[in-house]
């Protein structure tokens, strides 16, 4: 009898663990980005301090494509360029993985933004001067490598193969932004950044360069990490938040 | 894609700007380069010049005029000399060679001087080199002539050509030729680099019976025997035996001792040395004007690049948010500066040597010495190291503006 209540408890717990090892393959999803206590402050020109930023808790899963909605001005982009490491935080915790960007030194900032993160803008921000894939080369040159064909590649992936040696004045605005795209996800980044992606694009080209966007984090693997004021892009992606709800700054409330 | 890469497209995007800084480096490069080559290579081509002798000997007035005109064909020679001069100089124990100067007329412009053979048999015009013929021979009767290279070439004379000389030892309009006496050529030198270039050589007799010829033209009754009142000379070149007797032959020579001789006795380098002591101050003046000028535009690039930092500031931002280091981007402006001057400087130089080359026959034509413009001194390797040092420095102030860009301010992408 004992011999066989054993075996049952053995045979139990051998279940209960595959159970357990089955459902975590099946859901291979660990909090990748988290943010904690973050507070940003800024100084205005009559030298009184201002909050900004005030995120108590914030998380992205692993290959997450998140989407936050909020007002332009009520620190959106700030929030991004905390995350991307190109402002300081005044307090708080930006782990990424096991790293805590908020700690890290500028310049190690600086290589492990070049390395990890990608970015696209509202304004593009193509250097004029150099062509389409200069632009892109530019992107990977911070890394540390060079890989011609990657980003060669990279540029074909966004459907700008025959548009490599033409500067960012011969290109129209939708095939601009796909060259940041390109130059964003050429070093494979584990989180893409985006900030307000299409507010200067026509709504064609703004379907055109959201579905560009998700299809390719999609399939590299990218988390992705989007702010739009605008509604309809928003309601692209199943994982949306209003800014409002994680942000509790002053600025905000007053907003 | 590299820096050098991001910093040729910068100077590419605003070429104008910066052709036009390079252009200010270029002329304040090219200035001090043309200055430096004209002084040294004058100063060297002046001296070599006179290295074939030690005094010059001839009729008393100016020292310098003495100078210029006997060995650097440079304006107008003083009064003539006696030959007794020359004979009692070339008799004297302590002269190793004494070569006598009649200065006739011209040739085009070339003077035609009278001169002894020794000249191309004993005299060497520099240390262990003496005249060479390129094609015929050296004169041996009246009226025969020696022409310089320079000559040759300038006049077209050939050997067996034959010339008329015009009356003084410049041309000028109007000018009486002697027709009724020509010289024939029988030699052309080789090149000496030396203003012998510019000279044609005769015999004395030759000058002295055209003058003669001249005298009978005006009543004199016999023009075939020159009498010893025309037998003039205007300067007598010696070497000496050693050096000891300079100082004691030139006093004696000066303070009117040397066989009741009239002259003065001048030592060439000395003078020389004096004259570029004159002109090394201006030479000073017009240097400190040619640093003043590359300072100015090492000035020109901090101006250049600062005014660009406004509408460079976002494109640092972008590269900025790709992961570029602070310090890359300083690297970047410190490069741009460095380039612009390394250019300005390196084609400073080159200008300043082609306006030396350019203006080399005009300079031959003036003082008699060849200037070749392709002569290099190490001081322009100074000289382009120091505008490239220049440069770097202006262009920190910059880059340090550079280094304190604010990022997301510039990234212009709303907030």
């Amino acid at each position: 009898m004992i011999k066989v209540k054993l075996i049952a408890l053995t045979a139990m717990s051998f279940f209960f663990l595959m159970k357990k090892l089955l459902l975590s393959l099946l859901n291979d999803k660990s909090e990748m980005l988290k943010i904690k206590n973050l507070k940003k402050s800024f100084t205005n020109s009559k030298k009184e301090k201002f909050s900004i930023i005030n995120i108590h808790e914030f998380s992205v899963n692993d290959c997450d494509q998140l989407a936050v909605s909020g007002e332009s001005g009520s620190g959106k982009s700030t929030f991004l360029n905390l995350i991307s490491g190109i402002l300081r935080p005044d307090e708080g915790e930006i782990l990424f993985g096991d790293t805590d960007i908020a700690k890290l030194p500028e310049s190690r900032r600086d290589l492990f933004r070049a390395r990890n993160i990608g970015y696209i803008f509202q304004t593009f921000n193509l250097l004029q001067a150099f062509t389409s894939l200069e632009n892109v080369m530019l992107g990977m040159m911070f890394t540390g490598r060079t890989d011609k064909l990657r980003c060669i590649e990279a540029l074909d992936k966004v459907g700008l193969s025959d548009r490599l040696n033409s500067k960012p004045s011969e290109l129209s605005v939708g095939e601009q932004q796909r060259v940041a795209i390109a130059r964003a996800i050429v070093n494979s980044p584990a989180l893409l950044l985006a900030d307000e992606p299409t507010a200067n694009l026509d709504k064609k080209n703004s379907g055109i360069v959201i579905d560009l966007i998700k299809n390719l984090c999609h399939e590299n693997k990218i988390i992705l990490l989007l702010v739009s004021h605008e509604k309809e892009v928003v309601e692209e992606f199943k994982l949306q938040r209003y800014f409002s709800d994680i942000n509790k700054s002053e600025v905000l409330q007053s907003n | 894609m590299n820096t050098l890469r991001i910093v040729y497209k910068n100077i590419k995007q605003r070429s104008l700007s910066s052709m036009l800084t390079i252009l200010s480096v270029l002329l304040g490069v090219g200035l001090v380069t043309a200055i430096l080559i004209l002084k040294n290579e004058s100063e060297e081509a002046f001296n070599q010049a006179a290295t074939g002798y030690e005094i010059i000997v001839g009729p008393k007035g100016s020292s310098l005029q003495l100078t210029l005109s006997t060995v650097y064909q440079i304006g107008l020679p003083i009064q003539n000399m006696p030959i007794k001069v020359y004979d009692l100089l070339k008799n004297d124990k302590r002269v190793r060679l004494a070569i006598p100067y009649v200065f006739g007329d011209n040739y085009k412009n070339f003077r035609i001087t009278g001169t002894v053979s020794e000249l191309f048999s004993e005299f060497e015009y520099k240390k262990g080199i003496r005249y060479k013929i390129d094609e015929g021979s050296f004169f041996s009767n009246d009226f025969e002539a020696v022409i310089g290279k320079e000559v040759a070439d300038k006049t077209g004379l050939k050997t067996g050509d034959t010339f008329s000389g015009s009356h003084g030892i410049e041309s000028y309009e109007g000018a009486s030729e002697h027709s009724e006496k020509k010289f024939k050529v029988t030699g052309i030198l080789s090149r000496t680099f030396t203003p012998s270039d510019r000279i044609i050589f005769v015999s004395m007799n030759s000058v002295w019976e055209l003058h003669n010829h001249e005298n009978e033209n005006n009543g004199s009754e016999d023009h075939h025997i020159i009498s010893d009142s025309m037998k003039t000379i205007s300067a007598v070149l010696l070497k000496l035996k050693s050096p000891v007797f300079f100082d004691l032959l030139r006093r004696q020579i000066n303070e009117n001792k040397y066989e009741g001789i009239n002259a003065q006795a001048v030592l060439p380098l000395f003078e020389i040395k004096q004259l570029f002591d004159i002109i090394g101050n201006i030479n000073s003046v017009i240097l400190v004007i040619a640093y003043l000028v590359i300072f100015t535009a090492a000035v020109s690039i901090l101006v250049s690049i600062y005014n660009s930092m406004n509408e460079r500031m976002r494109e640092i931002a972008i590269m900025r948010s790709l992961g570029a280091r602070r310090f890359l981007i300083m690297k970047i402006i410190i490069f741009e500066g460095m380039f612009l001057s390394a250019a300005g400087a390196l084609l400073g130089c080159i200008a300043g040597h082609a306006a030396v080359f350019f203006l080399q026959e005009k300079i031959s034509g003036l003082s008699g010495i060849k200037i070749s413009g392709f002569v290099f001194s190490m001081f322009e390797v100074y000289l382009i190291t120091g505008t490239i040092i220049l440069g770097i420095i202006v262009s920190i102030i910059p880059a340090v503006k550079a280094y304190r860009t604010d990022v997301s301010k510039n990234l212009n992408s709303g907030t």
